[in-house]
This record gives C-alpha cells, sequence and structure tokens, in this order.
C-alpha cells in the first residue's frame, strides 16, 4: 500500500513529527480521570434522571471527543472527515426521531390501558411534568392504594 | 511513490496554513476509504443505540417489578410484597421451616429462597401476610425486609432486585480497553518516527489488552447466563439470557456486537503485529495499515465509551 501524496517530503516529515509526538498520555490521564468521574456521578446520582442524564452524555461525549480528536488524529485531519461523519450523525438523528412517536409515545388504548396507565400511590410526590393522555384514549388508571411508580 | 512537482510555497498556499500544529495529514484513498467505513460503521451502531432509546421511552410503567418477572401482568397484584431473605441467620432450616409452614412455600422452594440470600425473594404474599412472616423470620435470628410492590419502566442501574449488570467490573474493563487505545496511538507515533521495535511492542500490547477486555466480557456473559441465580424481577428462568426480558435482549445485542467488533479488531491488529515483528513490513514511510487498523480500533474504544454510559450507567 503505497501512499499517494501530492505532498512534499518536508511537509510529510513535519506531519509526522506533528502527529507523533501529541500529548498521547496526557490524553490518556485525562480518560482516566473522565472514566472516574462518570463512575463516581452515576453512583451519587443514580436516582436523578434527568440530572443522571445530561451529567453523563457530557462525560461521554467529552471522553469520546477526546478520542476522536487525539487517537483517530481528527486535530491533523482535513475538513473532509466530516463530509463523511456529519451526514451519518444526522441520519441517526432522523431515525430516533422518526421511531419516537410509534415506539416511545405510544398511545393509551382500552387494548393496553393496562400497560401504559399509571399507577399512583395515594400521597405520593408526582411529577411536576406529566405527559398529556393520546386523543381518544382512556385517562390513566388511579389504582386507591396500588403500587408507588419508582 | 509518486511525488508531484509543487514547490513548497504553492503546497502551503493549497493547504492555506502556515504554522506546523495544524499541519494536515495525507488523504490516501485507503483513509478515505477506513474513514467511509466508520462512518457506516456510526449508522450500525446508532441504529443500536437509537432503537434501544426509543425502546426504553415506550416500555410500560410496569415492565418490571421487584417482586414479579419482567413484562409480568400486575393487575391485581397491587396489595402485595414480598420478603427480601438477605441473611438467614444461624439456623437455615429453622428458617425453611417457617417458610414452608407460614408462607405456604413448597419445601424445594424455601430451600432455594434461603439459599439465595442476600437476594433470596418470597413474593405474592399480602401485605399483613408478609409482615407477620418477616416477624416470625426475625425472630428466628434471619435478617429479612419486607418488600412492597415496585413497578418500574426500565431496570435502574444498581438495583439488585431488576438489574443484574455488573457496573464495577464494567468500569474497570472500560478503562482497559481505554489503555489498549493509548498502546494503538503509541504504536503509531513510534512507526511514524521510524522505531519499528518500539512499534511492534505497543501492538502486541494492543493485542493482549484487548484481548483482556474480551475475556472480562465473556467472564461477565457467562455469570449473567449460567453462574449466577437471579431473583426474579430480573429473570423468570433465574438466568440473565437475552429471552428473558428486553432488557437483556438489547443488552446482549448491543454489547454482543461491539464484542464481535473487538474481536475483529483483535484479529486484525494480531496480523497487523505480525508483520511488523516477524516480517518488519513497516517503515516511516510506509505504515498506512498500523494507521489504518489504528482508527478502527480508536473507533471500537469510542463506541463503548458510549455503550457502556448508555446500558450500564443511565
Amino acid at each position: 500500500m503505497a501512499e499517494n501524496t501530492s505532498t512534499t517530503a518536508t511537509e510529510v516529515a513535519l506531519e509526522h513529527a506533528a502527529e507523533s509526538h501529541a500529548p498521547y498520555l496526557k490524553v490518556w490521564a485525562a480518560l482516566a480521570v473522565f472514566t472516574a468521574i462518570e463512575y463516581f456521578y452515576a453512583f451519587i446520582f443514580k436516582e436523578l434522571f434527568i440530572v443522571l442524564l445530561a451529567g453523563l452524555l457530557v462525560w461521554a461525549v467529552i471522553k469520546a471527543g477526546l478520542v476522536g480528536w487525539f487517537f483517530m488524529h481528527l486535530k491533523f485531519e482535513g475538513a473532509w472527515v466530516y463530509i463523511l461523519l456529519i451526514p451519518a450523525a444526522v441520519l441517526a438523528t432522523i431515525l430516533v426521531l422518526a421511531l419516537t412517536p410509534d415506539v416511545a409515545f405510544k398511545p393509551e388504548t382500552t387494548e393496553n390501558a393496562e400497560e401504559e396507565a399509571v399507577w399512583v400511590a395515594p400521597g405520593t410526590a408526582q411529577p411536576f411534568l406529566r405527559s398529556s393522555p393520546a386523543i381518544g384514549a382512556c385517562l390513566p388508571r388511579q389504582s386507591a392504594d396500588g403500587p408507588s411508580l419508582s | 511513490m509518486a511525488t508531484a512537482t509543487i514547490s513548497p510555497s504553492e503546497a502551503s498556499h493549497g493547504h492555506g496554513h502556515g504554522d506546523t500544529h495544524r499541519a494536515h495529514a495525507p488523504v490516501t484513498p485507503g483513509k478515505v476509504a477506513m474513514w467511509l467505513f466508520l462512518a457506516t460503521e456510526v449508522m450500525f451502531f446508532t441504529g443500536l443505540i437509537g432503537s434501544y432509546i426509543v425502546l426504553r421511552a415506550g416500555s410500560p410503567h410496569t415492565a418490571y417489578s421487584n417482586l414479579y418477572k419482567p413484562a409480568m401482568p400486575l393487575a391485581g397484584l397491587e396489595n402485595t410484597a414480598g420478603i427480601l431473605i438477605k441473611s438467614p441467620g444461624a439456623s437455615a432450616s429453622h428458617v425453611e421451616a417457617i417458610l414452608h409452614s407460614s408462607a405456604g412455600l413448597a419445601e424445594e422452594a424455601a430451600k432455594k429462597a434461603v439459599e439465595e440470600a442476600p437476594h433470596g425473594l418470597v413474593s405474592g404474599l399480602s401485605k399483613s401476610k408478609a409482615e407477620s412472616v418477616a416477624a416470625q423470620l426475625t425472630a428466628a435470628g434471619a435478617v429479612v425486609e419486607v418488600e412492597p410492590l415496585k413497578a418500574h419502566k426500565w431496570p435502574a442501574p444498581y438495583d439488585e432486585l431488576t438489574n443484574p449488570l455488573a457496573i464495577n467490573l464494567t468500569a474497570g474493563n472500560t478503562f482497559v480497553l481505554i489503555c489498549s487505545s493509548v498502546t494503538m496511538v503509541l504504536a503509531l507515533a513510534a512507526i511514524q518516527q521510524g522505531k519499528k521495535a518500539r512499534c511492534s511492542f505497543f501492538l502486541l500490547a494492543t493485542v493482549l489488552i484487548g484481548s483482556t477486555f474480551l475475556g472480562v466480557q465473556v467472564y461477565e456473559y457467562y455469570q449473567l447466563s449460567v453462574g449466577h441465580h437471579y431473583p426474579p424481577g430480573i429473570s423468570a428462568t433465574g438466568h440473565f439470557r437475552p429471552s428473558v426480558s428486553l432488557f437483556a435482549s438489547c443488552f446482549f445485542t448491543m454489547t454482543g456486537f461491539h464484542g464481535a467488533h473487538v474481536t475483529g479488531g483483535v484479529i486484525l491488529l494480531a496480523i497487523i503485529f505480525i508483520q511488523s515483528f516477524f516480517f518488519g513490513a513497516y517503515s516511516q514511510n510506509h505504515y498506512a495499515p498500523v494507521e489504518l487498523a489504528g482508527l478502527y480500533w480508536h473507533f471500537v474504544d469510542l463506541v463503548w465509551i458510549i455503550l457502556f454510559t448508555i446500558v450500564y450507567l443511565i
């Protein structure tokens, strides 16, 4: 696999030098630190879902970014790489958005009322943001002493 | 190797950068091909992760409970409770006898519940009965807790009655895979500086550390599907296998496909190591296979970082 480069020998040498002396061990230390942060963050906030989700996504994106930028050499790569990556990311987002109405927000109907009903124990705190029932659906069943929702 | 006759000033104009810090790597067909493949891999894994997200969001509110098997209809069971046996105390047989007589368990079931402490679970009792049996067991020296029925949309991390995943072990394994990524990039850096032996060394290190990651994954799969026995909130059969719940299905599909990718990467890197060490195939002027295999390996690590976060921690 011979390299077909249109740059001069000096340019190539400069690129080798820049890439091969990137701060890999520092990035390794940073990744170790962020892994530890992620682990303890998940343990501390395991009950608070939104806080957990937001924080963990931040740490995961930072770690993924470090791997991509330094190890995969995106720092040294031209802009052409993003022409490949961005459409893939767009398609990924569209996939989730397209599936959400049918899979994530299934309307509650008479057939699946048992499944979709939210069982609430008396006296428990209600979530501030409640999803509204779908048009034409049964209202959620409020059981007098049903199991508590977690 | 073809060299175009471009003068240095033209070349630097073409790249548009004067400083050496932001030097552009040469754009070879191999590199374009590998990045294109990685873009398709992005679509593959986001397909899996995206499906996981919508399936989880659409999971019924009573799909998982602490007392009954996944997807069991809980209508009519709202007032039931269970007894969690944390320790049988001094006399296990006495505890079994109480379970048999007061809770109405068959002898086999009573024995099993006691054996599985600290996660032994007796379910299907009414609240008052659960409390009276628990009082009897405590009097007999066992450490028990009454568990009221709690329904969840999805198994929560660290919840031992619904979620069997070993987060501590896998967090360590995540760090192991990150280390293999570091050795991989150090191998590339070495051959970019012409250091063949150092490159071979780091390639071998990457293969070994990657294999360690796979070994831990296999161990975890074994413990989940064969080795451990889990309470009913995790699996009707007691073993965590792809068919026991949607959560199990998703878990094994996502980590299984990732494991298959890691396996492919380890084989590829082993071949490249052999070429490097035994045949001295790479040099400062020819190291593209090392770089391209490295790109694949880093991608596999990146996917795991995201997978671990989404499947294990959230």
